[in-house]
């Protein structure tokens, strides 16, 4: 049997306090109501939960010589992640810690898109994106590997699709600071997070750049 | 006031199961009670990052309008060129423009943020981050006299000894509670089948529309360091920006983002924080999917000042590129900071 969350569009109700208010007090509650405003709130729960995740504006000329296309993790296991920044050999950017939760009702999490220009100067451009607990990145970490052997500019996408089991539990209980000694949490939760970590290198010595990189979250 | 704790979850609703002219059942509308909780206060999306820096005055933006009322303030550190035991430092300050908390020690800031940070020494570079977690609370700010309706200025001023921050992010947090002070958010509690609609589901209506309307996504945020990394414009007509915005020699960065499709065309909100040399005046734009929009730069009288009134749209589709162009009726048009927001 087919069930339907949501119509996969906002339906417009009247505004909360009209007196045409659908939800005002001392009305009748009709399912049919129920059924509009449980689609608009998981309609609504998809969508807000696609969002940019990071921004950078690229590197520029990377020139060391890397043939991680071998076998499908030495992106991850080989690449060399403690590169000291400035280097040109490879570029490397940790891309922050992110909050991830579900698309939705649906149990699936967004897909976590990296998106870039990149010109592989002559060879094998390569740029791989892990999601992990934080810490160095593990072969058995989720990755994505984009490739390009273009001359020009061109646009380069890949996603990461990752299961609950890949994401991990941050504790969030700020105290009150503007008490001595610290009030307790006005707040307090655990959400689910995933840090990203973004390598670029080229396989033969030719000069790699991207541009305009972003990593959002898209519709699974 | 009360507040009820609420976790992170999204109940599914089947809609098979509320028919029209069906009769609503007790615990539907504790469901969907829930469910728009979690739609307007589980998924805030206003964020920025400030990239690996050995120092410098960074400034990012966020809108206090939204259901978010915790921004999450991430450091991460390590050393430069060898280990080395040694300390990064960063301060904030918050402003509306005309009221800063910051950037010194301040109650309304968290006490944590100012202390400095240091890497590990074991050796390898990725293992020896350090990262450290404080929250900064919007009621605090607002209780220090921001205005929470006009958008807000985080500065990161960084300070290393052969040391790198490898990123500063600031994001909001998501709800972890309904509160009656808000205008919003609907207690899952229990409801009399053919019952009238009580307190209990009168709050449903408007924590649905906070879904929609408090929200804003950063859809592109640009941090660079006003003193010594900003952007340089000197063309006379609008032409693509040198430096963070710059694919290559006369071609403009394009960024790829993902537009909020609530059924509307999505709107944004942009700006720049910029400079002019003298009294000469300058220009920004962004092309989108959906067109071109302009903002005109007054002059800024060689200070730095923020102006994100510029207004456009993205396109109708799960994915949209935008890119930036700017010039300078004479001298130099500095930029510092980029930023799109979504207006809801």
């Amino acid at each position: 049997m087919t069930t339907i969350r949501t119509a996969g569009i906002w339906i417009d109700l009247p505004k909360s306090g009209d007196p045409a208010d659908r939800f005002r007090a001392d009305q009748p509650l009709g399912a049919g109501l129920v059924q509009i405003a449980s689609s608009n709130a998981e309609f609504a729960c998809r969508e807000n939960s696609l969002r940019t995740l990071w921004e950078h504006p690229g590197f520029t000329d990377v020139n060391g010589t890397l043939n991680l296309f071998g076998s499908p993790s030495s992106s991850v296991f080989e690449f060399p992640w403690d590169a000291v920044p400035g280097s040109s050999a490879v570029g490397v950017a940790y891309a922050g810690a992110h909050r991830m939760r579900g698309y939705g009702s649906t149990g699936v999490l967004p897909k976590i898109t990296i998106s870039t220009r990149l010109k592989a100067g002559g060879s094998t451009a390569g740029v791989v994106l892990v999601a992990n607990g934080g810490g160095r990145p593990q072969p058995s970490d989720p990755y994505v590997v984009i490739s390009s052997t273009s001359t020009p500019y061109e646009r380069k996408t890949g996603t990461l699709a990752l299961t609950l089991g890949d994401v991990f539990s941050r504790s969030i209980a700020p105290v009150v600071e503007d008490t001595t000694p610290p009030g307790e949490p006005i707040e307090d939760g655990v959400d689910s997070i995933v840090h990203l970590w973004v390598g670029v290198w080229n396989s033969s010595g030719a000069k790699t750049s991207t541009r305009g990189m972003t990593i959002y979250l898209g519709a699974p | 006031m009360t507040t009820r704790h609420r976790d992170l979850t999204t109940p599914a609703l089947y809609s098979q199961t509320r028919p029209s002219r069906g009769t609503v059942q007790a615990s539907q509308t504790a469901a969907l009670a829930e469910i728009a909780n979690d739609a307007a206060g589980g998924h805030p999306a206003q964020r920025a990052t400030v990239l690996r820096t050995i120092g410098g005055t960074f400034h990012c933006y966020l809108w206090p309008d939204t259901t978010a009322i915790y921004y999450a303030v991430r450091i991460t550190a390590s050393w430069k060129t060898a280990p080395v035991f040694n300390a990064s430092t960063v301060t904030l300050a918050v402003t509306d423009g005309t009221t800063t908390v910051g950037p010194g020690a301040s109650p309304y800031l968290p006490r944590d943020l100012l202390a400095p940070i240091s890497p590990g020494v074991s050796g390898a570079r990725l293992d020896d981050f350090s990262m450290r977690t404080v929250f900064v609370q919007r009621d605090s700010l607002v209780a220090a006299g921001l205005s929470p309706s006009v958008p807000w200025r985080f500065t990161f001023v960084v300070t290393v000894v052969a040391t790198y921050v490898e990123a500063i992010e600031i994001a909001e947090v998501s709800r972890f509670a309904t509160d009656t002070a808000d205008t919003y958010g609907a207690d899952p509690d229990y409801y009399q089948p053919r019952a009238i609609i009580d307190d209990n589901v009168v709050a449903i209506g408007a924590t649905l529309e906070a879904a929609y309307d408090l929200q804003r996504r950063t859809y592109h945020a640009v941090s660079l360091d006003e003193v010594a990394g900003h952007d340089h414009v000197t063309s006379g007509t609008y032409a693509p920006i040198p430096g963070s915005q710059l694919e290559s020699a006369g071609v403009a960065s394009r960024w790829e983002v993902r537009p909020r499709l609530m059924g509307g065309v999505p709107e944004v909100q942009f700006g720049v924080r910029y400079r002019t040399t003298g009294m000469h005046t300058g220009g920004v734009r962004i092309t989108t999917g959906a067109g071109t929009y302009t903002l005109a730069l007054p002059a800024s009288g060689g200070g730095y000042v923020d102006l994100f009134t510029g207004v456009g749209y993205l396109a109708q589709a799960t994915t949209d590129e935008i890119h930036w162009d700017a010039f300078s009726s004479a001298g130099t048009l500095s930029i510092a900071s980029y930023w799109i927001v979504e207006t809801p």
